[in-house]
């Protein structure tokens, strides 16, 4: 059986602001994501990979951090190596009650993905925690905050992870 | 772990590891061979950019979840993980979709065609495409 969401062909409701690029710019994201290496002068490499100098090189990724394209440049971490436990969560948030459910779910530092999604459960987040205790502490409280059940899909196995776009 | 703290979130300098280095009372060497350690060990899985999609038009991250039978999980997970567009692919417990996967498109139809299209190859019959709708919140893990 194939379930199709629910209003499917709706627009989405969120207005995205889409920043165009330059070819510089597209050639400095292409370059960092092809990793930074572990040199004095990595940001040097980085422009000489995309056609720029250091200096142009530093200054566009700043822009590219203040305009919010680039969130941030560095380490990425396993949490699972530092014995950090995580899970997949989600909720059926009545549609009156998504905004203030989402914002108590955001106050979680340990949540770093947050979203709406068509059909039910509705908001999906995830959490990582430094352990159980922790994590099943903080889904307690929003399951008694909200008095909604939170299911818990924690990750079994790892078949893919690892995000790079075609710039 | 101060050191791992401080390179999650490179200085945008001309000398970013000296600059944590002095901000540790350390050499810069230290920063660099500590980093290579994490980096071999698997703590840090990359150094690079943290990229937000939605900026650049990859606005439809439709998830993906199937109904798939125990025994047929590795051969269907390792599949979907090789196919182009596909950015996650994870055997997760706690509900009776098993097998979840996420690809990013620039829109939502594209998206569709492309999880209908992964899909179809598997013979998968239960499965739904669960569009986000809005972030509310999207970040890096850091510690």
């Amino acid at each position: 059986m194939i379930i199709w969401p629910k209003n499917h062909g709706a627009p989405t409701r969120e207005a995205l602001v889409l920043i165009e690029l330059d070819d510089a710019d597209r050639k400095l994201l292409r370059a960092l994501q092809s990793d930074i290496p572990l040199t004095s002068r990595a940001f040097e490499e980085i422009g000489e990979r995309a056609g720029l100098s250091e200096n142009e090189a530093v200054e566009r990724i700043q822009e590219l951090l203040d305009k919010g394209i680039l969130r941030k440049v560095g380490a990425i971490i396993a949490p699972r190596e530092l014995d950090y436990v995580s899970t997949l969560a989600a909720i059926n948030a009545p549609e009156s009650e998504v905004e203030a459910i989402a914002e108590l779910i955001n106050g979680y530092k340990g949540v770093t993905h947050n979203y709406l999604r068509e059909g039910e459960p509705n908001i999906w987040f995830t959490m990582t925690e430094p352990d159980i205790e922790t994590m099943e502490h903080n889904i307690a409280e929003i399951e008694k905050a909200t008095g909604l059940a939170v299911r818990r899909m924690p990750v079994e196995k790892l078949y893919r992870i690892g995000v790079k776009f075609d710039i | 772990m101060e050191v791992l703290k401080q390179v999650q979130r490179l200085p945008v300098t001309p000398t970013p590891f000296k600059d944590i280095a002095d901000k540790l009372n350390v050499s810069e060497d230290d920063v660099l061979k500590a980093s290579e350690d994490m980096l071999a060990r698997g703590i840090i899985r990359r150094f690079g950019p943290s990229i937000s999609h939605r900026k650049l038009g990859y606005g439809s991250n439709p998830m993906t979840v199937l109904k798939v039978p125990e025994e047929r999980l590795d051969e269907i997970g390792e599949f979907i993980a090789s196919q182009e567009g596909v950015t996650h692919c994870y055997h997760r417990s706690g509900w009776d979709y098993n097998l979840f996967f996420m690809i990013h498109g620039k829109d939502r139809e594209s998206a569709f065609e492309r999880a209908h299209e992964i899909i179809s190859k598997v013979n998968i019959k239960d499965y739904k495409l669960l569009l986000s709708i809005r972030e509310f919140k999207k970040t890096s893990f850091e510690i």
